[in-house]
């Protein structure tokens, strides 16, 4: 090789490191590291404080493991991917506040979010800033993607709509139970579900023989249970917002003897109901969006590296932080820089990804697609139990 | 017809425990002349108790019922020693300041467990099942043991020295202090057995609710409504009266729905204080009574 030719190449060598350290990584002038290396900061807005703060640190671990990974592989080139985290407390303008912070330090691309109340006031806040890519972790609402006016507003998590169609149509197309008593929490949430049942058992398959509202105070559901014992229901569809309250329902109904299909709405299966109903939720039956035994490279991948730092297996909240990070960095990979957010965000849009859930996609609001799990307690674990198809 | 036998037999055995709820908030009204807000707590405290010492401890739950009874009249104690001065000089201000015990009690246990209801198994595991009727023997034993706990407290107002100053006390404070009775300590006395028995509700009721350190206020109002029905001051009307309130909100979850069992509870509540003094000055003797 002649020294021209290698200067050549050492010229463009440096051309292209002065490029690359033109690109901001989300920020004008951004901050470069000793090796050189640009640092592409991605706001994480969860809660981290408040009645949701198991959710948010739950999405944080499973984005940090993914960030630790990216950084570690060098799979973004010339970058390293740094999380500046922001607590929302849960709250709307907690979160509003939370993202001002960061967007006031140039970070254009923000994800997290784990509370639709949030979430909506987030957007609200980024609808003003149209270079912004917000990328919704775990929040079900689908307010802040229909109503945007760019095509910037990503959602990963399932809506309460299409869990409740892998879950109901599951219950009626494969479970079968015949007869089903229905119980549901005295809330907005327990009337929404209620509603949700309604509209897809209509055709008396299963047919629902008792329906009842309870006040989520009340503790002894024993009258109640006797009256589902009556009903001669051989299923029974709990609807609550908490594990606590299926737990103790199902708890009652084991020490009556009742012997019935266990079945409740999506959002609930996880060890903190196995620890509160014990045996007696056995048995039960819902839809989710992950397990950690789904067999492929990137679950894998995800289940090694989260084990290996929290020495427990991932769960469906830390695997939506990490796949979060991970498709937000493909894109910008793709992309081939995080500047150009639009550029991201059509990446994001276009392409048909992989991610820990499987092979995934976005539909034209920005709502990923994947398969519905179904997920059961056997013994005191959470297993894998069937699948729905997207 | 077998679903109202299975309702009514639940409303009965839920309504005994009612009643020994009440029945220490009935003496407390009537011996003291004042309301205490943390009726509701002794009893998560009772459930907090059988859950520590079978769950946490391993050891018997029966020790556990030990504990429940003991906490919470310890706690009664100590709440009427602080208390003692502020009640000699205002009474409304023992109300704010029961209520404040009933906020730091509730807020204790949630911090303890991180707001999560606790399970507790069952003393005895297994349901007694006689013809259509089905109850769990957990039931049965809350529902025995409340019975026993207010016909023994019923025996001891009538016939023990302690129970007779006590109705003295009731009756006239300060002619029970003349003739040589020590007030503060019925007083005290009053405090703990109060503290008691919605402690030993508590125990009984956990296998079945789960501990919940939120539990307290539905219990304190479903006390205050049995309280008012079966006539405040008198254990025997806390008995009829949670029997009837029992029973009620059972044949009415079974005939209307659960949402509507609460409601029904607090009309008969009005019901019962539109209708009882015209009734007791057309037929009754108005009596001053503890038992």
């Amino acid at each position: 090789m002649g020294a021209r030719w290698r200067a050549g190449i050492g010229l463009g060598v440096i051309a292209a490191a002065m490029a690359l350290a033109g690109c901001s990584g989300g920020t004008e002038g951004a901050p470069t590291d000793s090796a050189g290396t640009q640092v592409l900061k991605i706001g994480f807005i969860t809660p981290l404080t408040g009645p949701s703060a198991s959710t948010g640190i739950d999405a944080l671990d499973g984005a940090q493991t993914a960030v630790d990974i990216w950084n570690e592989q060098g799979l973004l080139p010339g970058y390293k991917v740094e999380l500046v985290t922001e607590d929302d407390a849960g709250t709307p303008e907690t979160g509003a506040i939370a993202y001002q912070k960061l967007h006031d330090q140039g970070i254009d691309i923000i994800t997290g979010t784990m509370n639709s109340s949030v979430a909506i006031a987030v957007a609200n806040a980024v609808s003003a800033d149209p270079d912004v890519l917000y990328f919704i972790s775990g929040a079900q609402s689908q307010v802040p993607l229909d109503e945007q006016t760019g095509d910037m507003i990503f959602g990963l998590t399932h809506t309460n709509q299409m869990y409740a169609d892998a879950n109901l149509g599951w219950i009626k197309d494969v479970a079968k139970p015949a007869k089903v008593a229905v119980l549901a929490e005295n809330s907005d949430f327990g009337v929404a579900e209620t509603a949700q049942i309604e509209s897809h058992w209509t055709d008396g398959q299963p047919k629902i023989v008792m329906k009842e509202t309870f006040d989520r105070s009340l503790t002894d559901f024993s009258s109640l249970l006797s009256k589902v014992r009556d009903s001669g229901a051989d299923g029974l569809y709990v609807a609550a917002a908490s594990t606590a309250i299926p737990a103790a329902i199902f708890t009652q109904a084991d020490q009556l003897g009742l012997d019935v299909r266990k079945f409740i709405n999506a959002g609930l299966m996880s060890p903190a109901l196995v620890e509160a109903g014990g045996k007696a939720v056995d048995g039960i039956t819902s839809a989710d969006i992950y397990h950690y035994s789904l067999d492929n490279p990137d679950n894998k991948t995800f289940v090694d590296a989260f084990k290996k730092k929290h020495d427990k297996t991932p769960s469906a909240l830390n695997s939506l932080g990490y796949d979060s990070m991970g498709l937000i960095l493909g894109a910008v990979k793709e992309a081939g820089s995080p500047d150009d957010t639009h550029a991201v965000a059509k990446a994001l849009r276009s392409g048909t990804w992989t991610s820990t859930r499987g092979e995934l996609t976005f539909d034209d609001t920005g709502r990923a697609l994947t398969d519905t799990l179904i997920i059961g307690i056997e013994n005191g674990e959470l297993t894998l139990v069937d699948t729905v198809k997207r | 017809m077998n679903a109202i036998l299975d309702q009514l037999a639940n409303g009965v055995a839920t309504g005994l425990v009612y009643a020994l709820v009440a029945a220490g908030l009935s003496l407390l009204f009537k011996g003291l002349d004042t309301v205490n807000f943390a009726h509701g707590e002794f009893y998560v405290l009772g459930g907090v108790a059988t859950f520590v010492v079978s769950v946490q401890l391993h050891l018997s739950p029966w020790l556990g019922l030990v504990l429940a009874m003991a906490v919470p009249a310890v706690i009664a104690i100590v709440m009427h020693a602080v208390l003692g001065g502020i009640l000699a000089k205002n009474p409304l201000n023992v109300l704010l300041a029961t209520f404040a015990v009933s906020l730091i009690v509730s807020n204790l246990v949630s911090f303890a467990y991180a707001g999560v209801p606790q399970p507790v198994p069952a003393f005895v595991d297994g349901a007694l099942t006689l013809g259509p009727v089905v109850l769990t023997y957990q039931r049965l034993i809350a529902a025995a043991g409340s019975l026993v706990a207010v016909v023994a407290l019923v025996v001891w107002l009538r016939r023990s020295r302690t129970g007779r100053s006590l109705r003295a006390v009731a009756d006239n404070r300060e002619g029970a202090r003349i003739i040589g009775i020590d007030t503060r300590k019925v007083d005290r006395i009053v405090f703990a057995v109060s503290g008691v028995t919605a402690g030993l509700a508590g125990g009984f009721m956990a296998p079945v609710t789960q501990v919940s350190p939120f539990a307290g206020l539905p219990v304190m109002v479903t006390a205050f409504v049995v309280v008012v029905i079966g006539g405040v001051g008198s254990v025997v009307g806390a008995l009829v009266g949670g029997i009837v309130l029992g029973v009620v909100e059972a044949l009415t979850v079974a005939l209307a729905g659960v949402q509507w069992s609460p409601l029904v509870g607090y009309v008969l509540l009005l019901v019962v204080l539109l209708f009882r003094g015209p009734i007791e000055q057309l037929l009754l003797r108005r009596r001053r009574v503890i038992a």
